[in-house]
């Protein structure tokens, strides 16, 4: 029995999208949210585990070492720190980096930094003998429940991580971008340091938009106009995976609607709000889509294939654009043709009088590291994380992974020569404070129901009306379902 | 199940006489006999088997979501619930199509091909099967060599509106046409994301990767049958189809329904095929199964009483299958 509920997620990885896998580790953390304070204090009575008197499985202790500016957590360094990384579409090598760069700041001491696939298998009976790593990234199909992990005060408060200072100067907090703490936050405390900043956007060749003389759109107007002109060369616009990745364009959708009307319109749907798909925004937004549907500006033959599939055909020039994470440059490694510059641009506003500018982008981190209450070596394990936050750690990140952190500026501007990371770096500059991103999908799991929903949308089965309709009935069904804890959306 | 009850009646009356029982006082060889034959067995089919059907049972009462103890009972609003669910309905549905067509086609052609192999060939002196009989009987087991997760990748390829091998050949005469002038499209078809075509190319897979195991099955059945009897038939004037229907199918009647009640198994089940295929059961639930689908409200929406309410008609409905195939083809002396 208790292996059934530990691994929900635990499906064929080929079948899941990038974008199944960021809302699983989300909705693993933000659950907990669901079981109130009364369960957070029932824990610290049950376990006490931790070692400390604290809700919350509490502050880490002191290492032992002398406690300075350079040694904020007060590391020994005649004390191991041992680091379980996630081996999955990152690889191990940036930790291994930070691993020898934390070696050198601490003269003489031993960083062991191991790394799986398989998370929870490994390190479970690890928090159930109380010999729990250091630092870990509990990411991946096989990654821990968080919500458990918390409530049963098993994990380290990482206010002091945020508060102490980064080895760039002024504190980490100050050093991060907006929003990027958010995700790994419950009632107030940190618990996951999420490292890596997703941005949702729209993705296309800067090669090929300059053969054909077009630039990137800015308007949905702008959007379709590309549309026409690509389907005069027997271009399609757009490709999808419908079997398994029709609901990125449900993102997109969506995206555009909160663009068009604020963020009011996530804070809606948020809400599960009775009238959420009815908003004026969101009406927009599917009409939109459809119109590009009714214009035939899809590759034909989406609806039978996956999002692997369909980002092939993107790549390889069958499609001129497609809307995704900033993972996609990484996954379609090896399968991008080497010129293809492939740069992104933000989802496009509806219209010119859009709520948002139209540098706003959609963005939020993922990919948790947290740090083990009863870790023999807490300490350690801050101070490894303070190493990854560091400048020089994060761009060696980025340029091993080609992924942003959730450091300011950790990308140089040449981008070590991808267009895709420059993009990316220059669309969050650009953004500045206007980042927006919304929960519902990830918190009630609607992706599920999005998926085959959007694949009939965009295969022209049904019109933006019924996929309307048909998301608001979903909307409803888990907002009247008792059974299902609702989140509280300010 | 029904086997257990069955076992444990037939000793006790052949040893009905008292005189025999007096000699078998239960001495300790004996009850480590009965302990590691009889009790061990059926301890293993308790705890892995029965408990497991019964909890599942007692979950599908309840509103259980997995991730707690809290497990409320409320009665049969579970069945209720997927009874009302379209979805579930839709999948029930391909299921039972499932379950007719799969096992019909496959069998059927597997008995062919096992015919064409053991007695299909030249009706003068020995009977024996077609030329290359040895080589077709070895060819046709590779795709069962393969496992399923591989022969859904397989034919996901093969069935890809971009490039795939499908359409490539049915292009290949339209290109040729085109050739001579002609103005035709290529075809461009995505099998398994229409709803026309989807439930029918997973079928196709699923036989491809099958015929060839039955075909091996019927063959060492047909092999088992005293050739007098095919040959006596065929001195009588009997034709190959003749032989093949009225002499050779009624002697392996139990490897068929056999075969039937495997088929059929699997064909409720599905799982790995449509998951792999159609990871979300197709545009409109068009190959929606009710395994896929059950996994789905379990493991993705943690509704684990739905799922095993959903878990226990799939059963129910396999069980009646298996009852109704074996009775059906149980010969008339046995009635």
């Amino acid at each position: 029995m208790s292996t059934q509920h530990e691994s929900p997620e635990s499906s064929t990885e080929s079948l899941e999208t990038p974008l199944d896998r960021l809302a699983a580790s989300r909705r693993r953390f933000l659950s907990l949210a669901s079981l109130g304070t009364g369960a957070v204090a029932l824990s610290a009575c049950a376990t006490g585990g931790g070692g400390d008197d604290d809700d919350s499985g509490g502050d880490v202790a002191e290492g032992g070492g002398e406690v300075s500016d350079d040694n904020p957590f007060g590391v020994d360094p005649s004390k191991p720190v041992e680091v379980v990384i996630f081996d999955g579409g990152y690889g191990d090598q940036y930790a291994k980096d930070a691993g020898e760069a934390m070696a050198a700041l601490h003269e003489g001491i031993e960083v062991n930094v191991s790394s799986t696939v398989d998370i929870q298998p490994e390190l479970q009976p690890r928090f159930v003998a109380g010999e729990p790593p250091d630092l870990y990234d509990n990411s991946g199909a096989q990654s821990m429940n968080t919500a458990a992990l918390v409530s049963e005060g098993q994990l380290s408060d990482l206010a002091a991580l945020i508060q102490a200072p980064s080895l760039d100067g002024g504190t980490v907090e100050d050093s991060l971008l907006p929003g990027a703490l958010e995700p790994g936050t419950y009632s107030g405390t940190l618990y996951s340091l999420n490292y890596v900043y997703t941005v949702f956007a729209l993705w296309y060749s800067a090669k090929q938009f300059e053969e054909k003389g077009w630039s990137a759109p800015v308007t949905w107007e702008d959007v379709m106009t590309i549309g026409e002109e690509a389907k005069k060369e027997k271009l399609s616009l757009f490709a999808y995976g419908g079997q398994n990745a029709a609901d990125y364009y449900h993102t997109l959708a969506i995206s555009m609607a909160v663009k068009e009307g604020g963020p009011e319109v996530a804070t809606m749907l948020d809400k599960l709000d009775a009238g959420a798909y009815e908003q004026d925004a969101v009406v927009k937004a599917f009409a939109a889509i459809e119109e590009a549907v009714k214009a035939d500006f899809f590759l034909p033959g989406g609806s039978g294939i996956k999002h692997t599939d369909a980002q092939a055909q993107w790549v390889s020039g069958k499609a001129v654009m497609y809307p995704s994470g900033s993972w996609i440059e990484n996954e379609q490694k090896g399968v991008t043709p080497e010129d293809y510059e492939m740069t992104g641009c933000p989802e496009p506003q509806l219209s010119s009088s859009a709520a948002m500018p139209a540098e706003a982008i959609h963005g939020t981190a993922g990919e948790p590291f947290q740090v083990p209450a009863q870790a023999k070596n807490g300490a350690g394990g801050l101070e490894f994380l303070r190493v990854m936050l560091s400048k020089e750690q994060a761009q060696n990140f980025a340029k091993v992974t080609s992924s942003t952190t959730v450091v300011k500026d950790s990308v140089p501007d040449d981008a070590f020569g991808s267009t895709a990371l420059a993009s990316v770096n220059e669309m969050i500059k650009a953004a500045g404070e206007n980042v927006y991103t919304w929960n519902f999908t990830d918190w009630y799991n609607l992706g599920t129901d999005f998926k085959p929903l959007w694949n009939e949308f965009l295969n022209g089965d049904i019109g933006a009306d019924e996929a309307r309709e048909r998301s608001q009935e979903l909307v409803d069904g888990v907002r009247e379902d008792d059974s299902v804890d609702k989140f509280d959306v300010e | 199940m029904t086997a257990v009850p069955t076992t444990l009646e037939s000793p006790s009356s052949d040893a009905s006489a008292p005189r025999r029982r007096v000699g078998r006082r239960p001495s300790a060889s004996r009850l480590l006999f009965f302990a590691v034959f009889l009790g061990v067995p059926l301890l293993v089919y308790i705890v892995f088997v029965v408990s497991p059907f019964l909890q599942a049972f007692y979950y599908s009462l309840t509103s259980w979501r997995g991730v707690s103890g809290n497990a409320d009972f409320i009665g049969l609003d579970n069945y209720r619930t997927i009874f009302a669910d379209p979805v579930y309905r839709k999948a029930l549905a391909n299921n039972l199509l499932l379950m007719i067509i799969l096992p019909t086609v496959t069998i059927t052609l597997a008995f062919i091909l096992a015919v064409m192999v053991t007695i299909g060939g030249d009706s003068r002196g020995e009977i024996r099967g077609i030329k290359g009989a040895s080589i077709y009987r070895v060819v046709s087991f590779f795709p069962y060599v393969l496992p399923a997760v591989v022969i859904g990748i397989l034919f996901a390829f093969i069935y890809s509106p971009n490039g795939g091998l499908l359409n490539g050949v049915l292009n290949l005469p339209v290109g040729l046409l085109n050739q001579l002038g002609a103005d035709i499209d290529p075809i461009g078809l995505a099998w398994l994301g229409e709803r026309r075509f989807a439930l029918a190319a997973i079928i196709a897979a699923v036989v491809w990767s099958l015929v060839g195991f039955y075909m091996v099955l019927f063959v060492a059945a047909i092999k088992a049958i005293p050739s007098e009897t095919i040959e006596a038939a065929r001195l009588d004037g009997a034709g190959r189809a003749r032989l093949a229907f009225q002499v050779v199918l009624p002697q392996i009647r139990e490897n068929v329904s056999t075969a039937v009640v495997y088929m059929g198994i699997m064909a409720l089940d599905m799982f790995v095929y449509i998951s792999v295929m159609t990871p979300s059961g197709g545009i409109g639930k068009s190959t929606e199964v009710v395994s896929r689908y059950l996994y789905e409200t379990a493991f993705a929406r943690s509704q684990f009483g739905l799922a095993s309410a959903m878990g226990v008609v799939l059963a129910l409905v396999t069980m009646l299958m298996a009852v109704v195939v074996l009775f059906a083809s149980r010969s008339k002396e046995d009635r």
